[in-house]
């Protein structure tokens, strides 16, 4: 019995270390932000601006097509060396108006091509409009974006600079959440994710010589590596841009983040749009470990031209799959140590809060360095990201000495070493907060939606992400069926400039 | 298309010199980047030495 009970403290403290992966992981990737001076991306090039042909997938966008693409042909780019091309995927609206508008206003320079049995989805549109650029030898850059997304007017310039170098197959630009003052708590959560998960990881990917996933809104393709691909984007995940970055570095192309080249974008001003989004990516996610299993955790494929199998690569992917499961492990583990052993278990708590706070302060100062602008309009957004109750445990774990009085003088804390409500509350916490997260989505539905905001600001915008993982493993175990689920989207974006 | 091919001599050079301009400040931008990380990386060991010396 001794023995057993040994075995299952040791399990259950390796459970609880397992839980700081995540935490150290994005540590060593926010490290890796600044050493992006010592890539070269930035060298001085002859000018080097190709025929691009700027591919846009659209259905039921006429409240920004226009503005969208005024502002691409308004860009700083030789004007006979871009082509628009809409793919219209069978629209109800206005769009067929819109775009005969366009074409008498643009002659040559913008295309329209009509899907007539639309609804298959932005990977089987992109196809169409592919098959039309690539049949002749006009383009030699394709452009892929989203139709409500407004590029700055050196966006296409900082991209093509970066194909002056053979080895590049692809360049991706840096997507900014873009409802700037119309915007709420949810975008400017949205905005701060991307400074974070966009300008600053895709950086440290870019030191690594590893992208993970192109922007679907903004990925400027050579036609040589588009063509080395298949010439086809991928129609059998709900993640085929990630495809595309999979599939253009296995062909040795390397794929780069310009952070420089600026666009924005409209995202979901709602949880309901939010979930939606976020459970087609889960899934897409999902869908693209599986069917890369052969390259996760193999560092000897460098032979083959890329470093899809880098081992620091593997633990920043796996770890964000992972996170829903250590972080819940981890909980279970903290509180089976706290009715055994209940110095260890607050030992084991704090230094997991510690590394913690480090990542949380890491983050928040790195994102303050990488995108000041963005980080003004949603700084309070990011001290309350983890959540406010992981904020104050991260505050009190951190001065213990100055709070646990203060806890203990309102009665909330005793050092008697009796099991107490409070501390299994805390330990729990991490697991908890997954369930609450959907509950905050599963409010939405209901008359107490108003509930909704603020359960989300207490349990973290993180959770919310990590129980949308959840929710995309249960259906894709169930093999739900695969729905490309549009955002909703208003135009505020390209009417707000 | 390099700004040394024929067609818009004046206009290619003007561009040419845009975006050497751009990547040159891009470039700047970056290495202040590494500074302010490292900056970054400072402020947070001190506050976790005075946490370990002080707070705790």
């Amino acid at each position: 019995m001794h023995t057993l009970s040994q075995i299952l403290h040791v399990v259950t403290t390796v459970l609880v270390l397992l839980g700081a992966v995540p935490l150290v992981v994005a540590v060593v990737q926010f490290l890796l932000v600044g050493l992006q001076r010592f890539r070269h991306l930035y060298e001085d090039r002859p000018l080097h601006t190709p025929r691009t042909a700027v591919l846009i997938p659209a259905w039921n966008e006429a409240p920004v097509l226009t503005s969208s693409v005024e502002g691409l042909l308004r860009m700083r780019y030789p004007p006979d060396r871009v082509r628009v091309v809409v793919v219209d995927d069978a629209s109800t609206d206005a769009t067929p108006e819109v775009m005969r508008e366009l074409m008498a206003g643009h002659p040559g320079q913008v295309v329209h091509l009509r899907r007539e049995n639309g609804g298959q989805g932005k990977a089987h549109t992109l196809n169409h409009g592919l098959a039309h650029v690539l049949d002749d030898d006009w383009a030699e850059a394709v452009l892929v974006m989203d139709a409500d997304v407004v590029f700055d007017r050196d966006a296409l310039l900082r991209m093509t600079r970066h194909l002056a170098d053979p080895e590049v197959g692809t360049v991706t630009a840096y997507i900014k959440e873009g409802s700037g003052k119309q915007g709420n708590y949810l975008t400017r959560y949205i905005a701060f994710e991307y400074i974070t998960a966009q300008a600053a990881a895709r950086r440290a990917q870019n030191v690594l010589g590893v992208l993970a996933c192109l922007a679907g809104g903004a990925q400027l393709h050579t036609r040589e590596s588009l063509e080395a691909i298949g010439g086809r984007i991928d129609t059998s995940t709900l993640a085929e841009d990630t495809v595309t970055t999979f599939e253009t570095q296995l062909t040795g192309r390397r794929v780069v983040f310009d952070g420089y080249a600026t666009v924005l974008a409209e995202e979901p001003g709602d949880l309901t749009g939010l979930w939606k989004q976020r459970l087609r990516w889960a899934r897409g996610n999902l869908q693209v470990t599986h069917r890369y299993r052969h390259l996760w955790f193999r560092p000897w494929k460098r032979r083959e031209g890329h470093r899809l199998g880098s081992v620091l690569f593997g633990l920043i992917w796996y770890s964000l799959l992972a996170t829903p499961v250590l972080l819940t492990v981890c909980s279970a583990s903290l509180l089976y140590l706290y009715f055994t052993d209940s110095d260890r278990s607050w030992q084991l708590f704090h230094w997991l809060w510690v590394i913690n706070l480090v990542c949380y302060l890491l983050i928040i100062l790195m994102a303050a360095a990488v995108d000041p602008g963005t980080f003004r309009r949603c700084w309070r957004e990011a001290l309350f990201y983890p959540g406010v109750v992981s904020t104050c445990i991260l505050v009190i774990t951190a001065l213990p000495a100055v709070f646990l009085p203060l806890l203990e003088k309102a009665g909330l804390f005793t050092d008697d070493g009796s099991p107490q409500l409070l501390m299994i509350v805390v330990y729990a916490w991490m697991g908890l907060a997954l369930p609450l997260a959907w509950l905050a989505k599963l409010l939405t539905g209901t008359r107490a939606r108003f509930l909704a905001p603020v359960l989300l600001h207490l349990v973290g915008y993180g959770s919310l992400l990590a129980a949308c993982l959840v929710a995309a493993w249960v259906q894709e175990r169930r093999n739900a069926e695969l729905k490309w689920d549009k955002t909703e989207k208003t135009g505020k974006v390209a009417a707000g400039r | 298309m390099t700004a040394a091919e024929p067609g818009r001599p004046g206009a290619d050079e003007d561009l040419a010199r845009h975006v050497a301009g751009l990547t040159g400040e891009d470039r700047r931008h970056d290495r202040r980047l590494f500074w302010w990380e490292l900056l970054a990386v400072l402020l947070v060991a001190a506050l976790l030495t005075a946490r370990a010396l002080w707070l705790t």
